[in-house]
């Protein structure tokens, strides 16, 4: 049964190669148009973890990709409905586990946690719903980045 | 009256205790394999919560198999057959509540323009999108309901056991869920947000109708009515023609049937009972596999008229 298991999970992956894409097409259109457009949240204090690990986020998105970044700041409210109406491809910022947003936008993992008490806060990258190669390829850059550097 | 489990079908019935045992045990290890893949993922949770009511008939079964084998006593004078019809009733409940579910889910995310995310997990150091592991665990939930369900369906014609049947019928809802869910997926894998929805909501649509056929002959049951069919509210053959063979058997008496559990019950009113009265059997015109199914023939006569 478990052999059974790999074997058509091996099969799914080679026969898949390129899924899964999105549903509006964010990566393709960060290919084509070469910008990648980012917001950044003003709610987080500078954190040299937080601020490092962001750019360090973004330039390997930059490579990975061969676009460049724009960045544009302001406040949650106002970032993350224009990141659902597709005016951004992602937004970084510190937001909670229980963030009030998360039914609307998707998370990647924290690249850092801000140490603000009562509890560690994940600064982290909020995605539009659903866009699932581009929230793959954001996702698993945040997930290296923090599996590589040290804490 | 009998007040015991027919010998004919003993070994049918045992048979069909283990196959409600496996039942449980295969069906929580899709539970589990399911939940491990599960993620954050709705379709998912819906598939697992499917998983999860579908255990019901299951355990209904059993617990009314014990009870049907318990002898009468002074507080049930006529014995524990028609915890069988109690527990149909919960069984086609519980189908009719996976339907519902699986509608109200999926007709909502169609409705919300849900677009679904799944992320890659990290699995000893690889990434691999969930979305296969997914499809994976969704190929496992289709697999063990297929066999299961096929295994029971001839035990339950045979028993005319309904809760059995609606258990069979539980089990194909289970696999043309896992079956919409691999498609939904691969649909999302393609970038097409309102697959997994869409795939949803037709499956929905049959299990409803599979729930609210069995609430009405499961209804029919508890509210006397002449024995049904499994799977129609149509009535049974074998109540047809026991019916039509009584009243020739008994022309000025009218003859009536009804069924508590598997068994069938005639009265007949305005006739005296025949003396001496011959065996139960061969009142039975049907095979003599199924004789055990006529359990009783009580008459009324009032002598005054």
């Amino acid at each position: 049964m478990e052999r059974l298991f790999i074997f058509i999970s091996l099969l799914v992956l080679t026969a898949c190669n390129g899924l899964p894409r999105d549903p509006d097409g964010t990566l393709s259109r960060i290919y084509d148009s070469g910008e990648i457009r980012v917001g950044l949240i003003d709610n987080t204090a500078h954190d040299d973890e937080a601020w490092g690990n962001a750019a360090a986020l973004i330039s390997r998105l930059e490579r990975h990709t061969s676009a460049t970044a724009q960045f544009e700041r302001g406040s949650a409210a106002v970032l993350i409905p224009r990141l659902e109406a597709g005016e951004f491809d992602l937004v970084l910022g510190r937001f909670d586990v229980r963030s009030p947003w998360s039914t609307r936008v998707s998370f990647a993992s924290p690249i850092a946690y801000l140490r603000l008490p009562p509890e560690a806060q994940p600064y982290r990258a909020a995605l539009p719903m659903g866009e699932n190669a581009w929230i793959e390829m954001v996702e698993n850059e945040s997930y290296l980045l923090r599996a590589e550097s040290p804490t | 009256m009998r007040l015991s489990i027919p010998s004919e079908i003993a070994a049918d019935l045992q048979h069909a205790e283990r196959l409600e045992r496996w039942t449980l045990f295969w069906m929580a290890t899709v539970v589990l394999v399911m939940g491990a893949a599960m993620g954050s993922s709705q379709a998912m949770r819906t598939a697992l919560i499917e998983d999860v009511l579908s255990l019901l008939p299951a355990i209904v079964f059993l617990v009314a198999a014990r009870f049907e084998r318990k002898d009468p006593n002074r507080k049930f004078p006529f014995g524990y057959f028609r915890a069988n019809s109690l527990a149909f009733l919960i069984a086609a409940t519980a189908l009719v509540s996976v339907g519902a579910f699986l509608f109200f889910h999926s007709a909502m995310s169609l409705l919300r323009t849900e677009h679904p995310t799944i992320p890659p997990v990290h699995v000893f150091g690889y990434n691999v999108w969930l979305g296969w592991l997914m499809i994976a665990a969704l190929l496992y939930s289709i697999i063990v309901p297929v066999i299961l369900g096929r295994l029971k369906e001839p035990v339950a014609k045979r028993l005319y056991d309904k809760v059995l049947h609606t258990d069979a019928l539980m089990q194909k809802a289970d696999w043309s869920t896992g079956l919409a869910g691999v498609a939904g997926i691969m649909g999302i894998a393609f970038g097409l947000w309102w697959a997994d929805a869409l795939a949803a909501l037709f499956i929905s649509f049959e299990i409803l109708r599979d729930g609210f056929r069995q609430i009405g002959v499961a209804t029919a049951e508890l509210v006397d009515g002449t024995p049904r069919q499994l799977d129609s509210d149509e009535i049974a053959e074998d109540a047809q023609a026991l019916e039509q063979f009584l009243r020739e058997y008994f022309p000025e008496a009218e003859v009536r049937l009804r069924e508590t559990g598997r068994y069938i019950i005639a009265h007949l009113e305005g006739v005296r009972p025949p003396d001496p009265m011959p065996s139960l059997r061969s009142f039975w015109p049907g095979s003599d596999d199924s004789a055990w199914r006529l359990e009783a023939i009580s008459f009324e006569y009032d002598e005054s008229s």
